[in-house]
């Protein structure tokens, strides 16, 4: 079972006020309870629900839907790598097959220690600077496996 | 009333409609699979998209979420709208199993019928298909195939709506999206099998109907659901022709038959899987005389002489007849002609506690098990008709003060327990008409064996008084006859000269004098139909 923090409760209390059906709070209660319990597990959904006096099955059909929020735990550094269009002629291939080379982990995984985990995304919005990565929220440009190197090694 | 024009044609509908059932108001049958007149409005199939004209401007737009409109001007048929539906349709295959020689609803599938309507073209699809959780028990009654869903969620609404308690969802996104229960929760709701009814695919389905027959070998009679005192419409759907996997079910399974003044287009799951009885191998097939089989002539013979002897030996008061409220209106006419006019005998109660105890529900279940009480005190054979009520008659057959008992419909379990001695020790004799073995069927001195409602035309009055008919389906089993048939012909041996040829005779006896039963149309349900659902909304 999973309680919210209290702060966080106010937080997501207040966000229901905004809205004249509280569903529509749904989706940023589900990124604030994933902000506190870093993935939307089941226990995650029941708290949500219970919170905004809603099922957790309705939780569940939001949270499923969208991409941005995760079931499963990520690692304390998550990179995000772009795969659309742009990203992919400039090498986004390569620079998700460092990654996944160098921790020796699949895409949506999460490398042993916890520290890493790797997702393919959709546009970052950086088109004119592909290869683009998002680690956690930091946007890295212009990648080559060697400048990615570097970034790890800043995150030690 | 407003006016619109659909395909070309001029069209007056009642206010309050949208478009689709506009159409169909006026015979123009707009496809769709969401869209359900009980349920809220989805919009989510985008199958039913025709073209409508409002003030000069055209839109494709979806039929289910526009009201009609007065000069509104609808299309169904032009390229553009056809062209849209194929889409929506070709999109809706894309990942179906289209496994339809061994899914039970084909025959009956919306997904089927629109095909053969706008599809009819090959699969565009040159990689695998999605595969998706099949055979899924999602509920007790139950089973789910999530590859042939078509996420209309009809029957997330009905949970929602109807039912009032969330217990399916669709999760997931694009191709993997699936309708399920939530892990831990099932689709265990009291009127869980309507989803089967609502599902316009065969993603839903009975198990206990599940691989028992093609649906296009179903025949189908209107009639009652005979057991709560809500008094549903129903179709009983049977085959006697095609044993595929349990020889000897003749009822297939029942479908509601809408009525929006009793159940709408609901039945309780009590109702719809409450079926097994009316084939049971415990079934009463043969007369029995003293725990042997017997015809009907000599059973009824010897029954006549027991009620004529015990009469002149003790009187009209030593015989006393138990009646369940289970039976038609035209049982307990005859049932009442024979006992209480023919033969003077004072105690007759049909006012038999029941062993089974209902709550009642805020849809439809009530908390009577007994179908027809209330045709029972309409004729005379209620509880506040004077006399004794059945446990009184069970204490004075205990102290010996009736000789004679005939038993109706009941085991007498509510009242003696199994303690059938209590009672059997006290009678010269035992008369026990039933349509199932039970503890009285073999200590009885003449077992009448009786038919059940599926077997015969009758009515039931329900619990707000209303007067329904339901239709014969199959045969009696083995020699068993109507009720009303027994006393009919139990009257001719006691001397009676009654003539009534069928059940309508008897009924518009029982009707003579009873606005409530006189309107009755008889005629109305007449008639065997095809299986195949057809409230297929």
């Amino acid at each position: 079972m999973r309680s919210f923090s209290e702060s966080t409760r106010q937080q997501a209390l207040a966000y229901l006020e905004l809205y004249p059906k509280k569903e529509a709070a749904l989706l940023p209660v589900l990124h604030l309870a994933q902000k506190e319990f870093g993935f939307i597990d089941d226990d995650a959904e029941v708290a949500v629900a219970e919170l905004m006096g809603i099922s957790p099955i309705s939780v569940r059909e939001v949270s499923n839907f969208y991409f941005m929020y995760h079931h499963h735990p990520i690692g304390k550094y998550h990179f995000q790598v772009c795969h659309n269009i742009s990203c992919s002629i400039m090498g986004a291939e390569t620079i998700l097959g460092h990654l996944k080379k160098r921790w020796g982990i699949g895409n949506g995984e999460r490398t042993a220690d916890g520290r890493f985990s790797i997702e393919r995304v959709e546009c970052l919005a950086c088109c004119d600077r592909g290869p683009a990565l998002l680690v956690n929220q930091t946007l890295h440009t212009d990648l080559t496996p060697e400048k990615i190197d570097e970034i790890i090694e800043t995150l030690r | 009333m407003l006016e619109l024009t659909i395909n070309d044609r001029v069209v007056q509908v009642p206010d309050g409609l949208n478009v689709l059932q506009a159409a169909k108001h006026v015979g123009v049958e707009i496809p769709h699979f969401c869209y359900h007149p009980g349920l809220s409005v989805a919009g989510s199939c985008r199958m039913c998209q025709v073209e409508i004209e409002q003030g000069g401007r055209k839109r494709i737009d979806l039929s289910c979420s526009n009201a009609a409109v007065d000069g509104m001007i609808v299309r169904t048929n032009t390229p553009a709208v056809v062209k849209a539906v194929k889409g929506v349709l070709e999109f809706l295959l894309m990942n179906h199993p289209i496994d339809c020689p061994i899914c039970d609803d084909a025959g009956e599938c919306k997904l089927q019928n629109y095909y053969m309507l706008h599809g009819l073209y090959d699969s565009r699809l040159n990689v695998e298909k999605w595969h998706k959780p099949k055979v899924h028990p999602v509920g007790p009654t139950v089973v789910l195939d999530c590859e042939r869903c078509v996420l209309c969620s009809r029957c997330v609404r009905f949970c929602d709506e109807i039912w009032g308690e969330r217990q399916l969802g669709i999760f997931g996104h694009g191709s993997n999206e699936k309708l399920i229960n939530y892990p831990g929760r099932e689709l265990d709701n009291p009127y869980s099998g309507n989803v089967v009814d609502l599902c316009p695919v065969g993603a839903l389905l009975d198990k206990d109907f599940r691989f028992q027959r093609r649906v296009w070998y179903l025949k189908s009679v209107k009639s009652i659901c005979p057991l709560c005192s809500r008094g549903c419409n129903i179709y009983l759907h049977y085959d006697v022709d095609h044993d595929y996997q349990r020889p000897g079910r003749r009822i297939q399974r029942i479908k509601p038959r809408v009525n929006p003044d009793v159940n709408r287009w609901w039945i309780c799951d009590r109702g719809r899987y409450g079926y097994s009885f009316i084939d049971a191998a415990t079934r009463t097939k043969t007369p029995r005389l003293l725990g042997k089989d017997a015809d009907w002539n000599y059973a009824l013979q010897k029954a006549a002489e027991l009620i004529t002897t015990t009469q002149k030996q003790h009187g009209p008061g030593s015989i006393s007849a138990l009646i369940a409220p289970t039976a038609s209106n035209e049982d307990a006419f005859m049932a009442l002609r024979l006992f209480r006019e023919r033969l003077n005998i004072p105690q007759i109660s049909s006012d038999i506690p029941s062993s089974e105890k209902l709550t009642a529900d805020q849809l439809l279940l009530t908390d009577d098990p007994y179908s027809n009480r209330r045709g029972f005190q309409d004729l005379g054979l209620g509880p506040a008709d004077g006399g004794m009520n059945a446990e009184e008659i069970i204490n004075a057959v205990k102290a010996g003060q009736i000789k004679g008992l005939i038993v109706v419909g009941t085991d007498l379990e509510s009242l003696v327990g199994k303690q059938v001695e209590s009672i059997t020790g006290k009678l010269d004799w035992l008369i026990v008409g039933a349509s199932q073995e039970n503890q009285l069927w073999n200590r009885a001195t003449v077992g009448l064996p009786l038919a059940v409602y599926a077997e015969y035309p009758g009515t039931f009055t329900n619990v707000k008084g209303m007067v329904q008919k339901f239709e014969k389906a199959v045969e009696p089993l083995g020699q068993a006859l109507p009720q009303w048939q027994v006393w009919h012909k139990l009257a001719g041996h006691l001397g009676a000269d009654w003539r009534f040829d069928d059940a309508r005779a008897v009924f518009k006896a029982l009707s003579a004098g009873k606005p409530d039963y006189e309107s009755l149309n008889w005629h109305a349900t007449f008639g065997v139909d095809k299986g195949c659902y057809p409230d297929n909304w």
